[in-house]
């Protein structure tokens, strides 16, 4: 069955209805691609193309208190609606997101896919999802019961596996408006690229690094002992910006790459992308800090 | 105007832009049956028994076929028919069909598949050279694992390398499986109508996929029909038969049924031909200012052998061979410079052969350009505008701008590198095979000009090439040609839409005919106006007493005019030029190939060598095409030529798992070049003339191919200083590359 509910609501109440034999469709860049190939992820499909502002995205200030903000250290959010494609995501102020978006297929596909199927792929190489992750983003999930803030970075559990419930959808991704941020990918041509590896770093307003790798584990994954080396050993400049010792961002890239796990096979050898991972991280954290 | 020299729209644009155009997957109509094959999930097994009755009963199959069911020699081959076009007693590669389900619709067909019950043997698959010429290695067909050996022997090469030379270079290349990557995938539609069995499918040489079909079908060839639909890229990739016997098959099992039948690109993939990955070990010797290929080399010994493995079958693309051997002879010569401490460049300008002389197989070459072809390459890199410079200059400026190239990048991580190639390229099916085009030319019965031709058409533009040639040669304005091609109820044989050798073989039987069927009408106007034909001339359609031009008749009038009379206005044209066997001891011949096509190409390339990542920053490639018929069709042949030949040197190979399983089967992971990948392909057009081919054209079809990879090889090796032997040079290789050698050699 194919499903056009109006609103969430609706939406949400066939979710509930059909669970995991129900899957919802926006752009279907992965959907269709599977079907197509005879593997059908589902026996009914819930679009979300019809449910008005789901594509929005806006700015706003955080304003809930600094200990339930989410994500945590920004003073100023993005919140993007779970159907917001990569073409806008593209043209946002937000380095990393900008350039990872920018990175997926081409201008076919990116004004077709979504934020959220990125996300929900779990693809190990999600370039959208690395970016994310990068940024501490939160996610809003909903089901029929309501709402429940979750973030990002406890989202991914295993290989394509998620912290999505049968019966829950992501109705929006929120994430900071205004961290200095970089995005470096390494694929294997110019456009149309999955990632052999993907690098996403950013800092947050307080100084805090954040690292992500795509295609270096079995799901996008936070660096979380590259953050806490480059968030200590980062020094606070005179105009208020961090920087980076040339020292301390080659023992960044040495502990990245130790940190990532990246697989070996025909794509490629688990010891290049483990290179590349610190080559990446080198490159990205010299843009945040130029 | 002159038609020759024109870059006239393609004449079949208009179709293609508006959508019209019927490609072999559009034939589909309700109502057809739809078949689908089963393919081997085996490289290599035995087949002890197929049990197909679970298939056949379930509601809508129509039928499953099988070998027994196959009434003729179920074989097919381009050049050895060996290979079963339903497996009878083993399978040899992973996609090998073993049977056909016809369905009412696709999914029932699809489902029936999977009922099909196969008894296999496997046995442990041979995938690489050195597993099929182990002793004792499993026979894969019944000659053994060598299926062919071919020597060259000029002068005395051992001799040379021991008393002459003082330089002795030494390298083993190896290159990789390459697909065609096409993009209208296989697919077509047959119908017998019990007399006549008819196929529209997309192939490279429709007359002799007739001869196979009848044959493997055990039908006689007349009573078998092949239409050529509007086809979407061939690169040799359709040379070797796909769907075409299996729709035959289903048809002549149901008559009056209409059969569809197409790939998906993963079956595409798996099912079909790619281009030979080859392993060469070179010795190349030199004196010590002073190579095969383009070069001259008067002591030469080659071995060469074809050997079977349970990987997919291997056969025709673009440069047939020879781009996987440029790679290691100018890779070879580069490395022979390196020792000798001459520039590449000097050492080709040195040692490519010149008018007069011979390449390797002993064949004299009248009109050699390659040395013609690099000094233009070099003209463009240095950005001077030949044509406008003394030429001695223009030389002289060029390889100093040459040799002041600059090295320097904005990073020390990044390093700039330049390589060249030539290029040398014998047209045509050569060695004493019958390489035949014949065109047929007539009136229609508004005058226009109908030109008959089995040659295939298959986006390289060789209609409108037809057109363009028919129309000049009979004075007549292009709009009042149509071009038939590639039926074999309607079109006499015209060989292959391969080998580079369509324009200057049907250009030529065009030709041929087109003047025929014009001293026809002089005849007829001649006698109008009361002159000898000598004397009658025509132009833009209309014929004229040429000593009084008053007198005139069109065309049309003539026709008409004619046809009162009792003429019967038609020609044909055969062009059928011989070529000698090559020695089979020594492969010499003193003529292998009816012409010879060079070039040169020069590439510069930036290498990260963090990550092993290549761009292309300038890409430099001329071919003497004799005369560009239609120089807009030459510069997209050359560009798309050089965009293959990128991708072939640094992402493109098909990747084989140790069980055979052909991994990348998709564009996902077999990966292609995109625009973001090219630079902008600046095409020199060097116009030789060769006076064989038709207004001194010859071809172009697969020199660009085979010049680009060694070129960028060239380039990458000279940005890194370490030759690369192996393609394609993917980040990861550069980037092993230079891991092993530690550290990179300093720029001086």
């Amino acid at each position: 069955m194919f499903f056009q509910p109006h609103t969430i609501e609706e939406a949400l109440a066939l979710k509930r209805e059909h669970g995991a034999a129900a899957s919802f469709i926006a752009g279907g860049t992965d959907l269709i691609v599977m079907m197509n190939r005879g593997r059908c992820p589902a026996k009914n499909y819930i679009d979300l193309s019809h449910i008005p502002g789901l594509d929005e995205i806006k700015r706003a200030r955080n304003d809930n208190p600094p200990a339930d903000r989410m994500p945590p250290g920004a003073a100023e959010i993005y919140t993007a609606g779970c159907c917001a494609t990569f073409s806008r995501l593209a043209e946002l102020p937000v380095t990393c997101l900008a350039g990872a978006a920018l990175s997926v297929g081409g201008p076919q596909i990116r004004n077709r896919g979504t934020i959220a199927g990125n996300i929900v792929s779990a693809s190990p190489a999600g370039d959208g999802s690395t970016a994310l992750l990068s940024l501490d983003a939160a996610l809003e999930l909903r089901n029929a019961n309501g709402p429940r803030l979750l973030s990002l970075r406890d989202f991914f559990l295993d290989y394509r596996k998620t912290a999505l419930a049968d019966d829950e959808m992501i109705v929006s991704i929120r994430f900071p408006a205004a961290w200095k941020s970089a995005w470096q990918k390494l694929g294997k041509r110019g456009a149309m690229n999955i990632s052999m590896v993907c690098c996403s770093c950013a800092v947050s307003e307080s100084g805090r690094f954040y690292a992500a790798f795509g295609s270096a584990g079995p799901s996008p994954m936070k660096a979380r002992r590259t953050e806490e080396f480059l968030t200590g050993a980062a020094v606070r400049t005179g105009d208020g910006g961090m920087t980076l010792s040339g020292k301390a961002i080659d023992e960044a890239a040495r502990i990245a790459q130790e940190e990532v796990q990246p697989i070996d096979d025909f794509r490629g050898g688990a010891d290049y992308r483990r290179a590349m991972a610190g080559v990446l991280l080198k490159r990205a954290l010299r843009q945040i800090i130029a | 105007m002159p038609l020759i020299g024109q870059s006239i729209p393609r004449c079949d644009a208009e179709g293609k832009v508006t959508g019209d155009t019927k490609f072999g997957g559009d034939f589909y109509e309700p109502g057809m049956l739809f078949a689908r094959m089963l393919r081997s999930e085996h490289a290599s097994a035995d087949i002890l028994g197929i049990d197909t009755a679970e298939a056949e009963s379930q509601e809508g199959v129509v039928g499953v076929y099988t070998a027994r069911d196959m009434e003729g020699t179920n074989r097919h081959g381009l050049i050895i028919r060996d290979q079963t076009v339903l497996a009878e007693t083993r399978v040899r590669y992973m996609g090998d069909a073993v049977a056909i389900v016809l369905a009412e619709n696709e999914h029932i067909a699809e489902e029936a598949l999977k009922l099909i019950r196969v008894n296999y043997r496997p046995h442990k698959p041979i995938t690489t050279i050195d597993e099929a010429l182990a002793d004792g290695a499993r026979h894969i067909h019944p000659k053994g694992n060598v299926m062919v050996e071919k020597r060259i022997r000029k002068g005395d090469a051992k001799g040379a390398l021991r008393n002459e030379c003082d330089v002795v270079v030494q390298e083993t290349f190896n290159t990789q499986t390459v697909d065609h990557a096409f993009l209208d995938l296989e697919a077509g539609c047959a119908e017998y109508d019990g007399k006549l069995l008819t196929i529209r499918a997309s192939g490279q040489w429709v007359h002799e996929e007739r001869r196979l079909i009848a044959l493997a079908l055990g039908v006689p060839v007349e009573r078998v029909r092949i239409i050529q639909p509007a086809t979407g890229g061939a690169f040799g990739g359709r040379e070797d038969i796909s769907i075409q016997i299996c729709l035959g098959m289903c048809a002549l099992k149901n008559p009056g049924r209409g059969i569809y039948m197409h790939y998906s690109r993963a079956e595409s993939m798996s099912a079909r031909h790619k281009r030979h990955a080859i392993r060469c070990r070179y010795t190349l010797g030199a004196k010590s200012s002073h190579a095969t290929g383009p070069y001259r080399v008067p002591n030469v010994e080659v071995d060469v052998y074809g050997v079977h493995t349970n990987n997919n079958p291997t056969g025709a693309m673009r440069g047939f061979g020879a781009a996987q051997m440029a790679i290691a002879y100018e890779g070879i010569i580069d490395q022979l410079a390196g020792k000798l401490g001459m520039d590449r460049v000097e050492l080709r300008l040195k040692n490519l052969i010149r008018s007069g002389e011979c390449v390797t197989t002993r064949q004299v070459i009248p009109n050699a350009t390659p040395i013609d072809c690099l000094h233009a390459a070099l003209a463009r890199f240095a950005r001077i505008d030949h044509s406008v410079l003394n030429p001695e200059s223009g030389i002289r400026e060029s390889l100093s701008a040459w040799r002041l190239r600059n090295y320097e990048t904005q990073a020390a991580h990044l390093r700039r590198g330049y390589g060249v190639s030539a290029i040398c390229f014998g047209l045509g099916y050569g060695d004493n095979f019958p390489d035949t085009s014949r065109a047929r030319v007539c009136f229609n019965s508004q005058a226009g000009l109908e030109v008959y031709s089995g040659a295939v058409e298959c986006g390289q533009g060789v209609i409108n090439i037809i057109a363009q040639i028919a129309a000049e040669e009979m004075g007549m304005p292009i709009g009042c040609v149509r071009v038939t091609v590639a039926d074999t109820l309607l079109t006499p044989e015209s060989g292959s839409s391969s080998a580079t050798r369509q324009t200057y073989f049907t250009g030529t039987a065009v030709k041929m005919a087109c003047a025929e069927l014009r001293e026809q009408l002089f005849d007829i106007a001649g006698a109008y106006f009361g002159v000898h034909p000598f004397e009658v001339v025509i132009e833009d359609g209309i014929l004229y007493n040429k000593n009084d031009r008053s007198q005139k008749m069109s065309v049309g009038e003539v026709f008409a005019l004619g046809l009162r009379r009792g003429h019967k206005l038609e020609a044909t044209g055969i062009f059928k030029p011989p070529t000698q066997p090559e020695n089979h001891e020594t492969g010499l011949s003193q003529l292998a190939f009816i012409t010879y096509l060079f070039g040169a190409h020069i590439a510069q390339v930036l290498v990260d060598t963090e990550t092993g990542e290549v761009s292309v920053e300038r890409y430099i490639a001329c071919h003497d095409v004799g005369k560009a018929i239609n120089p807009q069709q030459i510069e997209g042949q050359i560009q798309g030529g050089v965009a293959q030949g990128i991708g072939m040197a640094v992402m493109e190979e098909v990747i084989f798992s140790d069980h055979g399983k052909l991994l990348n089967t998709g564009f996902t992971d077999y990966i292609i070049p995109t625009i973001r990948d090219l630079p902008q392909i600046e095409v020199v057009i060097y116009e030789g003339n060769d006076a064989s081919g038709p207004y001194g054209a010859h071809g172009v079809g697969e020199p660009p191919l085979i010049g680009t990879t060694p070129a960028m090889v060239g380039a990458i090796s000279d940005a890194l200083g370490i030759p690369i032997t192996r393609t394609p040079a993917t980040p990861e290789r550069i980037w092993r590359v230079i891991q092993q050698a530690g550290t990179l050699r300093q720029r001086p």
